[in-house]
């Protein structure tokens, strides 16, 4: 009987949505705890200039770009999990999409902080936005900073609507589940009127399937758009066409660690073993190989064309960022931990085992935030002049803004599955429906 | 008019009433249920929507929008830029592009709720909290003196449970 498989789902997902436990309500002290100590190191910055970063010439990007670089980078997986394996038919994303579209949400948020941070002069963020105004100047749409500005804004959009289409109907099953009181409340509003019926259903079908249609180039475009910040400009280390198959491939490797980072310890935390299974942590660790391996490609392919072209300085330079550079250690790093640990994944023991699977995600997610850094930083320390050569640390105002980044990203996300069903009800009962037929 | 209303616990079943009726009536009955298939949507008497053409339209003039707020925004930009054309039609492809996206994705979100007729009103009168859960529903718009064989009807497709709105 199907009806009971559709009960145990809506039982086993929204029973997660009680009160949360004390060790749960301690991380999230805790995170809020990091983001005081980055607000605060924010307002010091704040009033006291850029001054107080690392920042100095001749590096004037560093950490707080590569955190913005880094968190747009972890939201893609959230798309490619949702929309791209939707389009494939991917069953296996079911289950994992909706906590994944909630990642990708709070991480375009998050890295969103940063170009404002970044900008100093915070005030007059608004200049960059396309409207008449007395001082007579646009934004230059040539300028891949400005496409940056719209292909962020417009990838935070589009994933917004596209998750709370999703979500629409599994908001319906927690609202008529629920007790009367203030949950009961949030959920009747953000339901907006959802009943179920075909009709509501037919449409609902169609929009998802557009929308899924229209989020996908994003996930491909937002992070080569990202990634031509860099390419677009005569630096070494960033003028070069792989950059953009190099970015996505990088985003969404760090974007399926992150997912896996998340719900280990979540599907414990809201007693949600049978729900995430260790078979979907298994499928995103055989797709960590395939980015893994287009990571190590890119690596090579840099390599070698920075000696084919016979350029002096690109030969130079990749000499200087592979062994001389003062950030030689996290280079080797980057290699190690984005190509070499996610080929274990290999073995079956490797990529079943809860432990490895948590850590080698972990190493990739650092592995790829030094990648970032070696890019950004990296290239601008050791220009074309020697005269240009200089040297980045991160001061104390980035290291807890990056802090503050974390503890923000992981309250939203804690606050969210608290809040609303972690996992997709209405996909979770599509399939228990169709294994049914398939039984039948 | 009268509606009648079946809740069935069990999937096969709903598919079964759903089929008698599209056999037997065709049209003037709809259904509830707490998952979409396309195999249901093949049983309903309605299947058109305009989701999709609302959604190449916004995706059109987002397209269009994008690409004048560029030409025009540079066309009276007061600014002597040195040597290069006012204009330049290539890099202006990428906030082209994203406009495309980005009103194609609203328009179909938009119309798709207008469709859909959700929005910030309160559960319609009769809403039987089960469709969004475990139970599916079959639901007939009939003369009153149908009442007694569409009742009927649902009871032998195996409705757990029949009542009049």
């Amino acid at each position: 009987m199907a009806n009971v498989e559709l009960k145990r789902i809506d039982e086993e997902v929204l029973q997660s949505l009680g009160r949360p436990s004390p060790r749960y309500a301690a991380v999230m002290a805790l995170c809020a705890l990091l983001m005081a100590a980055g607000l605060t190191a924010y307002m010091f910055q704040y009033y006291l200039g850029m001054g107080v970063t690392g920042l100095s010439v001749p590096v004037g990007w560093a950490t707080y770009i590569t955190n913005f670089v880094w968190w747009i980078g972890i939201a893609h997986a959230g798309t490619l999990i949702s929309a791209i394996l939707f389009l494939f038919r991917a069953k296996w994303r079911n289950r994992i999409n909706r906590a994944a579209e909630a990642m990708t949400i709070f991480a375009i948020m998050t890295a969103g902080l940063f170009p404002l941070v970044h900008l100093g002069r915070v005030w007059v963020f608004f200049w960059i936005l396309p409207y008449p105004n007395w001082r007579h100047t646009w934004p230059n749409f040539k300028s891949p900073l400005v496409w940056d500005v719209i292909a962020v804004t417009t990838y935070l959009t589009v994933s917004t609507l596209f998750f709370y289409l999703g979500l629409l109907p599994d908001i319906a099953a927690a609202r008529d589940r629920t007790e009367p009181g203030v949950r009961k409340r949030l959920y009747t509003f953000a339901a907006l009127g959802w009943t179920g019926k075909y009709d509501e259903w037919r449409h609902y079908a169609r929009t998802y399937l557009a929308l899924a249609a229209l989020v996908t180039p994003l996930v491909i475009s937002v992070h080569s758009v990202v990634s031509w910040d860099f390419a677009m400009a005569l630096v070494k280390g960033w003028h070069t066409t792989i950059f953009a198959p190099y970015f996505v491939a990088g985003a969404i490797h760090s974007g399926l660690a992150t997912v896996i980072i998340l719900l280990i310890p979540l599907r414990k935390a809201l007693r949600l073993e049978r729900v995430f299974t260790l078979y979907y942590f298994e499928q995103m660790a055989l797709l960590m190989i395939l980015t893994g391996s287009i990571i190590a490609y890119s690596y090579g392919v840099e390599a070698f064309m920075s000696w084919y072209s016979a350029d002096v300085f690109e030969r130079q330079f990749s000499a200087f960022r592979a062994f001389h550079s003062p950030y030689t250690p996290w280079f080797w790093f980057m290699v190690v931990g984005n190509c070499v640990v996610p080929l274990t994944f290999f073995w079956k023991n490797a990529r079943t085992n809860w432990a490895w699977l948590l850590i080698a995600s972990i190493i990739v997610d650092a592995a790829m935030w030094f990648e970032r850094l070696v890019i950004i930083a990296g290239s601008l320390i050791h220009d074309y002049l020697p005269s240009e050569w200089g040297w980045y640390v991160p001061r104390l105002p980035e290291v807890l803004m990056t802090c503050f980044a974390l503890g923000f990203f992981t309250f939203a996300f804690l606050t969210f599955v608290k809040l609303f069903p972690s996992a997709a009800l209405s996909e979770m009962k599509h399939d228990a429906l169709e294994r049914e037929e398939e039984r039948i | 008019m009268t509606r009648i209303r079946g809740v069935f616990d069990d999937w096969d079943a709903f598919k079964d009433a759903l089929r008698t009726l599209k056999q037997a009536r065709g049209s003037g009955y709809t259904a509830y249920g707490p998952v979409n298939l396309n195999e249901v949507q093949d049983l309903m008497p309605e299947k058109s929507s305009y989701v999709r053409g609302w959604s190449t339209l916004g995706a059109a003039s987002g397209l269009a929008t994008f690409f004048l707020m560029c030409v025009l925004t540079s066309m009276i930009f007061d600014l002597v830029v040195g040597g290069k054309p006012p204009v330049s039609r290539v890099p202006y492809v990428i906030p082209t592009y994203e406009g495309t996206i980005l009103f194609g994705a609203i328009f179909a979100f938009v119309a798709g709720l207008i469709y859909a007729w959700v929005g910030l009103r309160p559960l319609p009168a009769g809403y039987d909290a089960r469709f969004s859960g475990d139970a599916f529903g079959v639901e007939i718009t009939c003369d009153p003196a149908e009442r007694e064989a569409m009742s009927g009807l649902l009871r032998d497709s195996g409705a757990v449970e029949v009542y009049e709105l």
